[in-house]
């Protein structure tokens, strides 16, 4: 797969990309919004594969719940991989539901060898039900367990190695995350080691103030803030080129300011912006 | 500190508790803030939860928000949130209770068409949603129609609805994204409506109420002449072969093996 920057795929650009076919390195989707039956996300999704690579992003397997993980959901996203084959295929570290309940936000879990133990065996189930590896994405965070014994990092980094999956590094939640908790976000980053790395995101936050005190929240409602530019290019000079995505899910824009946010990816990680067009197809690299 | 399962029930309690609730006092003591109270913290995603589902509601019910304004929408969101909390992990399915719920919501009863608006707005969402199927060709459907024992299908996105207000009009000037200033005159009374999405795109048709009661029949199953008796029944001078006919132009059937 191309390094060059994807966006995610949103209906309102549907027409817009389908007939301009701009240069990006993939298109990624909520996989929650291509569960309907029929109709015109899977008409337009089916059309945008042919010129496209796709990534499929899961927000409503609540890996980190305590119960079990919902049979059915599975039977729809091991559907929706078998149809579309995506390049990529990631999830959450956080639970989203509990006791048969949807809650639709990626809730924190404490980080204890009871929490690692049900996020693993998660991990592996969905890799088993969909027959390949998938990525876990760093959430992010607005408080922390006072009986977590193990700090993020590490604990994404001991799932990896249990269960073999891949790590989705979102750099804005690990700012979020860290800027919310009073830590630091490079001393976050020097301990994720670059093999794990297979994707990035970038995505734009807020700032609101509570009892006069700066939290973020992260809304991907604006453009990426500079100092995620300035992690984004520590990062992958450090690590190399990944698959980089502009997340903007909140008042989404027009689609040439999410081209504009993917060009100034591109120029941050020093990729040529046409290098991935072959024709009518993407290159997949080697 | 609690077990997980402990920690996510009383974490989910907390959630879909009323706005204001405090929050338990053990989990409070769990949860670490430094500079921002835990209760605010908490609060964060008790905000995220009801501003996803709002939200879903606002995008699956945009004329309804639009009658309604974004105050009371909110407003009614929130009351049908708290007795019908969502069970599934895809937003798509959220909501569809919501014409039904404000059939009987006492703060609406001022706007007596507002639960139709919704229910045009759900039956419009199921058939974007609705199963792939290829339509049935004209001349097919001809012959189709010409035997009384057989069986016509509607298409799989096909719905019906009937409204004793000018729904799909109603529903028509708060979807468009022109700005309506003052009052609009909106004629008729009575509606039949067929819901189908042949192709890629959705359409509302006002018919007949003799074509919709064929439709019906069709739609439960009854045989060709079953369905034209249904018709001709509410208006013995209509030719419905012919009606029927130009909605399979407008590839409202499909054939059966696609059921």
């Amino acid at each position: 797969m191309s390094a060059a920057a994807g966006i995610g795929l949103k209906p309102a650009h549907y027409r817009a990309l389908l007939t301009d076919r701009p240069p990006l390195g993939f298109l990624e989707i909520h996989t929650e919004n291509y569960m309907g039956a029929g109709g015109s996300p899977h008409r337009y999704l089916a059309a945008l594969a042919e010129s496209y690579p796709l990534s499929f992003h899961g927000v409503g397997m609540s890996l980190g719940g305590a119960g079990p993980l919902n049979r059915s959901h599975l039977a729809r996203w091991r559907e929706l991989v078998d149809r579309y084959d995506p390049t990529l295929v990631s999830e959450h570290v956080a639970w989203s539901s509990h006791d048969g309940y949807a809650l639709h936000d990626l809730l924190p879990i404490p980080y204890t060898e009871e929490s690692l133990r049900a996020l693993c065996e998660h991990i592996e189930q969905m890799q088993d039900v969909l027959g390949r590896r998938i990525l876990i994405e760093n959430p992010s965070r607005y408080l922390e367990f006072s009986y977590s014994d193990t700090a993020e990092p590490e604990f994404l980094v001991e799932a990896t190695a249990r269960t073999g999956c891949g790590l989705l590094l979102d750099l804005n939640n690990v700012f979020v995350s860290t800027c919310n908790q009073g830590e630091d976000a490079t001393r976050y980053l020097a301990r994720i080691p670059s093999h794990l790395v297979e994707e990035i995101h970038l995505a734009g936050h807020s700032i609101n103030t509570v009892d006069g005190e700066e939290i973020r929240i992260d809304d991907h409602g604006s453009p990426v803030c500079d100092p995620v530019w300035q992690l984004y290019r520590d990062t992958v000079s450090r690590i190399g080129r990944r698959p980089t995505l502009i997340e903007w899910d909140t008042d989404v824009p027009e689609i040439e300011v999410l081209l504009g946010e993917a060009e100034r990816a591109n120029e941050a990680a020093a990729v040529p912006s046409r290098d991935s067009i072959q024709g009518n197809r993407y290159a997949l690299a080697p | 500190m609690r077990s997980l399962p402990d920690l996510q029930r009383s974490f989910t309690e907390f959630l879909l508790s009323p706005p204001g609730t405090r929050v338990d006092p053990v989990l409070s003591v769990e949860v670490r803030g430094q500079r921002v109270p835990v209760e605010k913290r908490l609060a964060i995603y008790k905000n995220n939860v009801y501003a996803q589902l709002i939200g879903a509601l606002r995008d699956s019910y945009p004329a309804v928000h639009r009658l309604v304004g974004h105050d009371f929408f909110r407003f009614a969101a929130m009351e049908y949130i708290r007795a019908h909390p969502s069970r599934s992990p895809t937003l798509l399915e959220y909501g569809a209770s919501f014409p039904e719920f404000l059939g009987g919501f006492e703060a609406a009863s001022s706007v007596p068409y507002l639960p139709d608006v919704a229910r045009l707005e759900q039956l419009y969402l199921e058939s974007y949603h609705a199963p792939e199927a290829a339509p049935l060709p004209k001349a097919e459907c001809a012959v189709l129609l010409s035997d009384g024992s057989a069986q016509l299908r509607l298409h799989t996105s096909a719905r019906l609805m009937t409204s004793s207000f000018p729904v799909s009009r109603i529903w028509e000037v708060n979807v468009r994204p022109a700005v309506i200033d003052g009052r609009i005159q909106i004629p008729g009374g009575a509606e039949y409506l067929l819901i189908v999405r042949p192709h890629t795109t959705v359409e509302v048709r006002r018919i007949s109420s003799s074509t919709h009661a064929a439709l019906a029949a069709l739609e439960r199953g009854c045989s060709v002449a079953e369905a034209l008796a249904a018709g001709t029944d509410i208006d013995p001078g209509i030719d419905l072969p012919m009606h029927l006919l130009s909605l399979a132009d407008g590839d409202t059937f499909c054939s059966c093996e696609n059921q």
